[in-house]
């Protein structure tokens, strides 16, 4: 899952990335609207968390929304500010953002309001089945086999997500260095072939197939 | 018990007191009179019986004289002596005897004795009729002196309460600050007047003072906001999971750096409160030696991000309070610091004027364009440019914020 973090603050933005990535999300920064902007017309994210006072004005953040929603980017938008009133979350909310976090917040809450925009219209248990015996505890982002625990990194979480996220379609190795890496990283298709052999050694082989010369998908239940 | 009460009560008493009085009075005056007369009476009908001892020698007196001693509202008791020997008496009643010449008063009678050289001649009648006289006086007057009182009391009792009836709305109105509906009875030329406008002085003030509390607690908040949210986003990023030493070690010195931001903004916070309590205490001051101990307070702050502190121009002294005026000179560089990345800050002195330049981003154009109205959610130079145009503002000295091609450019020109 790749994320657009918008914040000015560098004292917020980074803890705020360095633990997004830590949770397997891809996440690309933007200290301003302009920045932003540019990258969302390069990149497809899964979801962008923005702060809505920025250089570029007070409500700098509002504005950018308003011509992304314009752009016809129908990602999901989660806002982070420091106003509390309910005028402006329910602005946020009309210009097309789809939640409203204020400052301060958890960083556990940042993750568990992306997971749950990204399953919206889905059903959200405590503990998902993704496939067979394999479980998904998605506010903890933690992961079970039977009920064993099993240890993933940030990238195996990461891709793991992105594929169960959408069982039976197909990823392209492109596809998915574009949403489990983020501009920081130098694409190297087959650094996903590791990844896949590692979470098939973890999880067992049935839990990812390869469409040969192609890519990945997650098996349909 | 209220005042409405507490005052015909008073009104009831007084009134009943003076009525009293007023009673006893007549009351004394009617005894008077009634006595005056009697003695009148008693001398016209000594005198006589007098003329009619004399004439008769003491004996016999005639049925007339008689009559003339039953005439009156009431008989006249009258005895003649001769030498203290009794030789005619009326016999109406048993009249007491004296020897006390002129009237006396004796087991409730009235006496009146007159003596000549042959006679002596006692003329009396019972005090009855005048106590019944002063008897019948008080069955009237007692209890309208009562009733009077009474109806005193409740007329002021009324009379008050409507008078009262304008500090009842006043009370009602006042007893709830936050209403919309205007302090009654403002235009009353009376106490009452002065009384509401005196209230709605001081309401006003009240609600001026409340209002610039409230924002200040508004901003306050959320200027908190950021500065907190950073210090709990890297501790909690930190204490995610086991680290390493090193990243524990950075996360310290980001979290530190973080508590220093906050303390700043604490320091500003709690200037601001002391700015706005009470008029500063302007004394000729050396601007030259406060920057100068201001720039040695920040040169190592600047040095950590590699960038020069420069002071520079000519001694100047300005009218001011010395810590107040600290406290806007570090604001200032501290702000040129923050926002800049690389290259030099300069602090200028002339004739009452000092001017800091950085060679930051520039002020953002809102902070430009709108000089005079405070806008408190600028964050980061929310607070400090508040506090910095508040004393600004307390030393009557002009604030001037330009964007130059280099960076920000701040001047602050005393009078």
């Amino acid at each position: 899952m790749r994320v657009l973090l918008l914040e000015d603050d560098e004292r917020i933005r980074s803890p705020l990335a360095r633990y997004l990535r830590e949770e397997g999300y891809a996440v690309d920064e933007a200290a301003d609207a302009t920045t932003a902007q540019t990258l969302v017309g390069l990149y497809p994210f899964d979801v962008m968390i923005a702060d809505i006072r920025l250089p570029e004005g007070p409500d700098a953040g509002f504005e950018l929304v308003k011509r992304i929603r314009a752009d016809d980017f129908s990602f999901p938008i989660l806002f982070l500010s420091a106003r509390d009133s309910l005028q402006d979350k329910l602005h946020g909310l009309q210009l097309g953002g789809d939640d409203y976090l204020v400052k301060p917040f958890h960083l556990q809450e940042v993750t568990a309001r992306i997971r749950a925009i990204l399953r919206r219209g889905k059903t959200l248990t405590p503990q998902e089945t993704l496939h067979e015996d394999l479980k998904f505890d998605w506010a903890n982002r933690r992961f079970f086999k039977g009920t064993q625990e099993v240890h993933l990194t940030g990238k195996e979480m990461g891709l793991l997500e992105l594929l169960s996220s959408n069982p039976g379609r197909l990823y392209t190795r492109e596809e998915i260095v574009d949403r489990v890496w983020d501009s920081s990283f130098d694409a190297e298709t087959n650094v996903i072939d590791v990844y896949v052999r590692n979470l098939r050694r973890k999880l067992g082989d049935g839990v990812i197939e390869t469409v040969r010369g192609v890519g990945y998908r997650f098996p349909t239940p | 018990m209220n005042l409405q009460t507490r005052l015909s009560v008073w009104v009831g008493g007084v009134l009943f007191l003076a009525l009293t009085t007023l009673s006893v009075l007549s009351g004394v005056v009617l005894y008077q009179v009634r006595l005056s007369d009697m003695n009148q009476e008693l001398r016209d009908q000594s005198r006589l019986v007098m003329n009619s001892a004399r004439l008769y020698q003491g004996k016999n007196l005639p049925n007339v004289v008689l009559q003339t001693l039953a005439s009156g509202s009431e008989f006249v008791d009258a005895r003649i002596e001769q030498q203290g020997k009794v030789i005619w008496e009326s016999d109406f009643r048993n009249m007491p005897e004296t020897v006390q010449e002129g009237f006396s008063n004796l087991s409730g009678w009235h006496v009146y004795r007159i003596s000549s050289s042959e006679f002596e001649v006692e003329v009396g009648r019972p005090l009855t009729s005048l106590q019944e006289t002063l008897r019948s006086y008080a069955v009237v007057s007692i209890p309208l002196t009562l009733l009077m009182s009474l109806l005193g009391a409740l007329g002021s009792g009324w009379v008050l309460g409507r008078n009262l009836q304008p500090l009842s709305n006043l009370t009602a109105r006042v007893q709830t600050l936050d209403r919309p509906e205007p302090i009654p009875e403002i235009h009353r030329p009376d106490e009452v007047g002065m009384l509401a406008r005196a209230l709605a002085e001081s309401l006003e003030t009240l609600q001026r003072t409340r209002k610039a509390e409230l924002e200040f607690l508004r901003v306050a908040s959320h200027e908190l906001r950021t500065p907190l949210t950073a210090l709990k986003a890297e501790l909690e990023y930190t204490l995610s999971k086991p680290r390493d030493l090193q990243v524990y070690e950075t996360a310290l010195r980001t979290l530190h750096r973080n508590t220093e931001h906050l303390e700043r903004l604490a320091i500003n916070l709690l200037t601001l409160t002391r700015l706005q309590g009470s008029p500063l205490d302007l004394q000729p001051v050396d601007l030259w030696e406060i920057t100068g101990a201001v720039i040695d307070r920040m040169v190592p702050l600047a040095l950590k991000k590699n960038l020069s502190l420069d002071f520079d121009g000519l001694p100047t002294t300005v009218k001011g309070d010395p810590i107040t005026l600290s406290r806007l000179i570090e604001n200032l560089i501290f702000n040129a610091i923050r926002y800049t990345r690389d290259g030099e800050i300069r602090v200028m002195l002339g004739e009452h004027m000092l001017t800091v330049q950085d060679q930051g981003q520039g002020f953002p154009q809102e902070l430009l364009e709108d000089h005079e109205a405070q806008k408190p959610d600028l964050e980061g130079f929310g607070i400090g440019m508040k506090v910095v145009r508040s004393i600004c503002a307390l030393h009557h000295a002009h604030l001037q914020l330009e964007n130059t091609i280099r960076g920000a450019r701040v001047t602050v020109t005393f009078p």
